[in-house]
């Protein structure tokens, strides 16, 4: 069999080890990015939705405490029946990235 | 051997036979996977605590800055580690659901009377909210014992198993605790909850001139008219942070109207798969509705009794969503889901006739 030169072995068994660092090094890199990323979250922003009853009119306004589902908040500027709160949600706005997509 | 290489090549065949050893002969990788899991927990059990301090924080803050309580870490306290329930012996199930309704109203009672004797001479809503407040905090301080226990029990007995299970589970506990965290904005502003879209479909059958009937304890009905049809609508008492007893109310308004109901519709908000999205809605057959049994029999139950068919909405979204103030998705959905419920009765109850439509869920926000 023919002899291997050593430095050719030792070429190698340096190799193997800067792989190992290099991917000991990238796997590190990945999971601190994917951490920072999940924490850049937008804050939601809490909306109340307000209808006439007859249905002429709704608006969507900034949530504003005491509102609660079914409270009637004045009358309707088209019609005069009652106006009142019909819904209560947070919308989270997009991000950059997924506006892209 | 001559050379410098040759000396690297001996070392590297030193160390590859030692380790082959190590790794197959030895407990060593059993016990660096137990110290690599264990090290994983340990770094999230710091987060469950801060998660449980931040909460029981938030709620003293909350108990003592709305309700002026002198020591409202001591309520806290006294609620938590009491106020437990034994379920019902099931080995024989000969009225096992009778047991376990007297149970949870018993339990119900004692959580409210607790609340009633820290809480005097404020709003029942305000009350129903701190009293799910308290369950919050509790739930959250209850999982993280429980954790705690399985993490101490794997290592006690070098169980690398147990902790290897528990680090594997930990990212899904994590999730739900954090959901239970953020769900307390929800309960202290007192804003409706994903849970809350069956309770806010049929609040878009009532006006606001219809006046409610107590129909069962913290349940309410509407009667109102629509397309010439008979709605009995039956939800929670809003809009503290209760379920109510639906079970009890439909039985009720059944026997009150002789059986004559065309169809009772039943819409609730249901726990998605991954696959699926927030906001989608599906209608079926049966009783839409979560609870541990007692409501969901009686509804079946009294329908069977009768021949009345049962129609059921269904509202997806994630456990976190569910806890949490309503989203924009879940909303959306609650405006399909009215217009299934608005389509059933136009097409399959006739004119003149009475449909029974139980909005369950909890009527954290909405009246």
């Amino acid at each position: 069999m023919p002899e291997v030169p050593s430095d050719l072995i030792n070429s190698v068994a340096i190799a193997l080890m800067m792989l190992l660092l290099a991917l000991t090094l990238l796997y590190t890199v990945t999971m601190y990015m994917s951490s920072r990323k999940q924490m850049q979250q937008p804050k939601p922003k809490l909306l109340t939705r307000i209808e006439c009853e007859n249905g002429d009119y709704d608006e969507v306004r900034d949530y504003i405490d005491g509102d609660y589902v079914g409270k009637v908040v004045g009358n309707c500027p088209k019609c005069s029946s009652p106006l009142t709160i019909t819904a209560i949600y947070k919308e989270i706005p997009k991000t950059p990235q997924q506006l892209k997509t | 051997m001559n050379g410098g290489g040759s000396d690297w090549a001996s070392i590297l065949l030193v160390v590859i036979i030692l380790t082959s050893f190590l790794l197959n002969f030895t407990d060593l990788p059993q016990k660096m996977q137990l110290w690599r899991w264990a090290s994983f927990i340990k770094k999230r059990l710091y987060i469950l605590e801060r998660l449980e301090l931040e909460s029981k924080e938030r709620v003293a803050k909350y108990l003592g800055s709305k309700f002026r309580i002198e020591n409202p870490k001591k309520v806290i306290e006294d609620f938590m580690n009491n106020y437990f329930l034994i379920r019902p012996v099931d080995i024989e199930p000969t009225d096992i659901i009778k047991r376990l309704k007297h149970l949870l109203r018993v339990r119900d009672k004692a959580v409210k009377l607790y609340v009633d004797s820290i809480l005097k001479d404020v709003d029942e809503s305000l009350k129903r909210n701190a009293e799910v407040v308290l369950e919050v905090v509790s739930a959250i301080s209850q999982v993280n014992k429980i954790i705690k226990h399985y993490f101490q029990l794997g290592l006690k007995f070098s169980n690398w198993v147990l902790v290897m299970q528990l680090a594997l589970e930990m990212p899904l506990i994590l999730r739900m605790v954090q959901a239970y965290h953020e769900s307390l904005e929800a309960f202290t502003k007192g804003l409706p909850i994903g849970d809350g879209a069956g309770a806010l479909v049929a609040r878009a059958f009532i006006k606001s001139n219809v006046k409610p009937e107590v129909i069962a304890e913290d349940t309410e009905l509407y009667r109102v008219e629509y397309n010439d049809r008979k709605l009995f609508i039956i939800k929670a008492r809003g809009p503290g942070a209760t379920v109510g007893w639906p079970g009890d109310a439909v039985e009720k308004v059944v026997e009150m109207l002789g059986g004559r109901v065309s169809r009772i519709i039943t819409v609730d908000a249901a726990l998605k798969l991954e696959s699926e999205s927030t906001g989608e809605v599906a209608y079926g057959v049966g009783a839409a509705i979560g609870d541990p049994g007692p409501e969901k029999i009686a509804i079946e139950r009294v329908a069977t009794k009768y021949s009345i068919p049962l129609e059921a909405v269904v509202i997806k979204m994630s456990e976190a969503e569910a806890i949490n103030a309503m989203t924009k998705d879940v909303y959306e959905g609650v405006r399909k889901a009215i217009d299934i419920v608005r389509k059933i009765i136009e097409e399959k109850v006739g004119i003149g006739e009475n449909v029974i439509i139980v909005g369950i869920g909890n009527t954290v926000g909405i009246r």
